[in-house]
């Protein structure tokens, strides 16, 4: 820095920046300054838009900024494998994703293991859904179940990629119903539901967030969760229908390695507080999200919870040997 | 009336100023290669936060219209597209930039950018959810043709001999597939790096491929960067308005392919900037000079690339699926804000869409003054900054902006290799446009593919799969043109001047 | 197609005109033994695509051995040297960024590239024109990106 200052930087812009180096993060003032949120996957998805409403809440709560970044590459690989790359002192946080971070890594190289992602809050669910179309002949589940297996294969859904939350809800469907269907893999929920909605596919393995977003156009036959969600009455679990399908796509935060535990419960808790406030549980609901609260405390017994049930399945599956 | 009275909202003097801002800093963004539209809309998200709904859409809608028409900048004066679709700027931008008439190339993409920009913000209100289901019946085979059509128009875009260009684009489809699969989930051509995990990002391998064979060649020579005619300075607006008028019809043609093909979400923009490129060099009666600096070449790309933004936003407002990158990021902040996309879009949600909508044509219409007043001055910087301030300058560019794409140094690091790779294959007279097409295409090309064949599999058939809808044999149909055309024109050319001595062009096709 | 047809044109010399179809020929090679291990709804398409290469470039070689290549004698000449430092100036700062920190390896390329791309002598008043300038550029650049777009630039491994 000596050299740069010597030359002659403007030197309102380096004195800020001698302090963001000599800040030491004190969990009492934390935060002192704008937090980085590193969001593995492009804009424009669940992640993104959860992070957008949080953004507002944060901002009250703390007086300072969540700014949202954009790392997207191999369905969340590139962000996640630069996740010990970056700062520890709490400034920057990264989207974790599962059931992404369990799966990615299972079999093959993809520059990080799922113990590499220090998760600290996750916040919400997903869950999964069968979604027809308006129009689409199949009323029940039963009706979509009956058709697939008088034709099998000829069912044909779409989802996005491979070795996703939607590519194991559909083989372990497959399973349980004892049905063959076609999953064909896009390259996002947004490609998906666009083949949804033009006829390509018979039905889609999305999540009761898709169908909320396109309520007019489409609705859900099944939906993996616990309880009925209370935006969507009238949509039967798949438990309720004899399937024991419970599942979907959970959000959360994670930071690298090494950041410290007091910051950690500090970030954690500014979370959970967002969580619990009636008007963003309001405008989650109305987005379809489910949300849940798993602070720093409970995490690892969440997280290894996680890693039973999807180590098994996919072994179980053959997603992996 | 409805329209009028939100349209007139839209004037107010505070959302007229922050409209003014929106698109002066969109330009200045967008003209920076690297810093694309996603990243401005991205950024400006969480100050809107603090705005009513209204001004927070004109201000989003605003730096977006600016960010699109800023990228022409430095597809003209440096030879960098700062997004995929200005590529096609840089095929006769760049040439009338380094001849002396990069004032002139700036003001024609200033007045394509409005008339484009025009067209598409009036597809948006008039017949949006029309072109909606349009958009709809693009399965994944149709996205495959499509993406066959685009790499046909390889015959049309390389110079010199067809087999390199088809080389090139081989070349940039294998590129494409470094990385993840989607389709498979296949970790390929790696190599045991993790730093290609995550593939080819295309706004660096366009910097890489562009820029630094520039700047490699830049400081080859003393020579000045671009040809400066002292006598010619100026906006040069009546000449600019001249041409416009001669390819009025061209302007027009160009606007409607830019709409028409911007509606399909993931494809849009560069294919349809490269759609329109071609079909003006085709309807044109001196198409030779189409790559080495034709006025009409910056004004169809112009002009289509800019009404992808009004295309774009088609399916993102009636579908809710976002056509563009940027596009779902002013989705995402539109759901913050409240708003839900479907039918109530011109029913509850009217005044929303039309205060966004009134929004877009007042940011397109104060692209005129504000382009050729920030234009005047970017090509003025360019032609008086002394090369050894404008070397590292750009340098400097191209390394931030890869940086900022993702934060990733490893980024710089591929868009450096390819780069280097790009001049010594432009210096063995491969192009760098095949490649890039290549790898703008491959993913599209591959997941239409095999989505198409599992889909021929559940079906029964897979030639009803892949040659079984109109749309398929449409764009069959024109890609076969596509290929013929050039050799039934030399042909005819041949015929005409037979025995004379032809240049060597006339192989390019045979 | 007879012998009517004129030789080809080579971009540069005749011999590298031939040695590039090798070139691709090899890239498709690659790029096909390595799909051995890939599931069939992944290696498809690139196989495809490599046989389409190799195939583009045996028909290339074909044309220009049949043909006949005429060497391009008006090439443009430069600097080498000039070229070559550049391309180890930009590496060497990509490579050293993540470790040295964004501000002090850009201004020190920054400085590094102004020299090779002068061609004039230097005066001391134009030297430190030029400085100036570029500490100026340097500073709004990462004015911009740093603060205002808010990209957390490398500050530097090294130091913090």
């Amino acid at each position: 820095m000596r050299i740069s200052l010597s030359i002659g930087l403007a030197a309102g812009l380096g004195l800020s920046l001698a302090s963001a180096f000599t800040t030491v993060a004190i969990a009492d003032d934390f935060p002192a300054k704008n937090i980085q949120y590193v969001m593995p996957f492009g804009p424009g998805g669940e992640s993104d838009i959860s992070a957008r409403l949080q953004q507002k809440y944060f901002e009250e709560i703390t007086g300072k900024q969540l700014i949202v970044q954009y790392m997207p590459g191999g369905g969340g690989a590139v962000g996640w494998s630069q996740l010990s790359d970056m700062p520890t002192d709490g400034y920057a946080i990264m989207g974790s994703n599962l059931p992404h971070i369990i799966l990615k890594p299972m079999g093959q190289d993809v520059g990080f293991q799922t113990e590499d992602i220090n998760n600290f809050f996750y916040f919400h669910y997903s869950p999964d859904a069968i979604l027809v179309r308006n129009e689409s002949p199949y009323q029940t589940l039963d009706d979509l179940i009956q058709a697939a297996q008088e034709a099998p294969g000829a069912v044909t859904f779409s989802g996005s990629g491979t070795y996703s939350a939607n590519d194991v809800a559909n083989t372990r469907f497959q399973q349980l119903a004892d049905v063959t269907t076609t999953y064909i893999p896009f390259g996002g929920s947004g490609a998906a539901v666009t083949a949804l909605l033009g006829g390509v596919v018979e039905a889609e393995w999305g999540y009761t967030t898709i169908a909320a977003n396109h309520n007019d156009k489409v609705r859900m036959l099944a939906v993996a969760s616990e309880e009925r969600h209370p935006m969507f009455p009238d949509v039967p679990t798949f438990q309720e229908l004899g399937y024991d399908m419970v599942g979907g796509a959970y959000r959360g935060m994670a930071v690298p390695e090494g950041t410290p535990q007091e910051i950690q419960q500090k970030l954690s808790d500014i979370f959970q507080q967002i969580n619990q406030n009636p008007q963003f549980q309001q405008e989650m609901q109305d987005l379809g999200f489910v949300l849940i609260d798993v602070p720093m405390g409970e995490m690892d017994t969440f997280m290894s919870d996680q890693m039973d049930v999807y180590e098994a399945s996919a072994r179980e599956l053959g997603l992996i040997d | 009336m409805d329209i009028l009275s939100h349209a007139l909202g839209a004037l107010s003097p505070l959302n007229l100023g922050l409209a003014l801002l929106g698109v002066a800093s969109g330009i200045i963004i967008g003209a920076l290669p690297g810093l694309s539209a996603t990243m401005a809309v991205a950024v400006l998200v969480p100050v809107t936060f603090g705005m009513t709904p209204e001004s927070a859409l004109i201000m989003l809608g605003a730096i977006y219209t600016g960010a699109i028409y800023g990228g022409s900048y430095s597809a003209i004066l440096v030879n960098t597209p700062g997004t995929p679709s200005a590529i096609a700027t840089t095929f006769d931008g760049f040439p009338m930039a380094k001849r002396g008439d990069g004032d002139l190339a700036v003001t024609l993409s200033t007045l394509a950018s409005v008339v484009g920009g025009l067209v598409g913000v009036f597809a948006l209100l008039t017949v949006a959810p029309l072109l909606a289901q349009v958009a709809l019946s693009f399965g994944p085979v149709e996205y495959f043709w499509l993406a066959i059509f685009g790499l046909t128009l390889i015959s049309a875009l390389s110079e010199g001999s067809t087999l390199k260009g088809f080389m090139g684009a081989g070349f940039g489809l294998l590129l494409s597939t470094i990385g993840i699969a989607v389709v498979g989930g296949d970790i390929r051509y790696t190599f045991g790096s993790q730093v290609l995990l995550g593939g080819i990002e295309i706004v660096s391998a366009l910097i890489g491929l562009y820029c630094i064979p520039v700047l490699i060649d830049l400081v080859a020579s003393p020579e000045s960067h671009l040809k400066v005619d002292e006598k010619q300075r100026g906006i040069r607006l009546r000449e600019g308005l001249m041409h416009a008028w001669i390819g009025k019809f061209n302007l027009l043609r160009s606007a409607t392919i830019g709409t028409g093909v911007a509606i399909l979400p993931g494809a849009g923009g560069s294919i349809a900037s490269l759609v329109s490129y071609s079909e003006a060099r085709r309807a044109a009666k001196d198409s030779s000079s189409f790559g080495k600096g034709n006025p009409q070449g910056v004004l169809a790309t112009e002009a289509a690339n800019n009404a992808t933004v009004g295309g774009g936003f088609i399916p993102t407002l009636v579908l809710g699926i976002p056509g563009t990158p940027p596009d779902a990021v002013i989705l995402g902040a539109l759901l913050v804000q409240g708003f839900r996309t479907g039918p109530e879009l011109f029913t509850t949600n009217a005044n929303i869409t039309y205060t966004f909508v009134g929004g877009l044509f007042i940011a397109t219409c104060l692209l005129l003054p504000l382009g050729l007043l920030i234009g005047r001055y970017a090509f003025k910087s360019i032609i008086s900054i002394p090369k050894a301030l404008l070397v590292p300058t750009i340098a400097f560019m191209t390394v931030i902006g890869t940086y900022a794409i993702r934060n990733s140094v490893s980024d710089v690091i591929i868009m450096l290799t390819l780069g280097i790779i790009g001049w010594v294959l432009n210096r063995y007279g491969f192009k760098p446009s095949p490649i890039v097409l290549g790898l703008i295409l491959g993913p599209i090309a591959e997941q239409g593919f095999v989505q198409g064949f599992l889909m021929g599999r559940a079906s029964g058939s897979y030639a009803v799969t892949f040659f079984g809808g109109p749309i398929s044999l449409t764009i069959i149909a024109l890609s076969i043109l596509s290929v013929f055309y050039p050799v039934i024109k030399a042909r005819r050319a041949q015929r005409r001047h037979t025995n004379d001595a032809d240049d060597s062009r006339q192989e390019v096709s045979s | 197609m007879s012998k009517a047809l004129p030789k080809l044109q080579a971009s540069c010399s005749a011999r590298s005109e031939l040695l590039m179809p090798l070139l691709f020929i090899g890239i498709g090679g690659v790029f096909l033994w390595q799909s051995q291990d890939m599931s069939q709804l992944g290696a498809i398409f690139p196989v495809t695509i490599a046989i389409v290469v190799i195939i583009a470039g045996l028909l290339r070689l074909a044309q220009l051995v049949v043909r006949g290549v005429l060497s391009n004698t008006e090439r443009d000449k430069g600097s080498t040297p000039r070229r070559a430092l550049l391309v180890v100036v930009m590496t060497a700062w990509a490579l050293v960024m993540p470790w040295a920190g964004f501000l002090l390896t850009g201004l020190a390329s920054f400085v590094s590239l102004m020299m090779i791309a002068q061609y004039e002598a230097w005066t001391p008043r134009r030297l430190m024109g030029h400085l100036l300038t570029g500490v100026v550029l340097v500073a709004f650049f990462y004015a911009l990106f740093a603060l205002l777009l808010n990209v957390p630039l490398p500050l530097g491994r090294w130091w913090v």
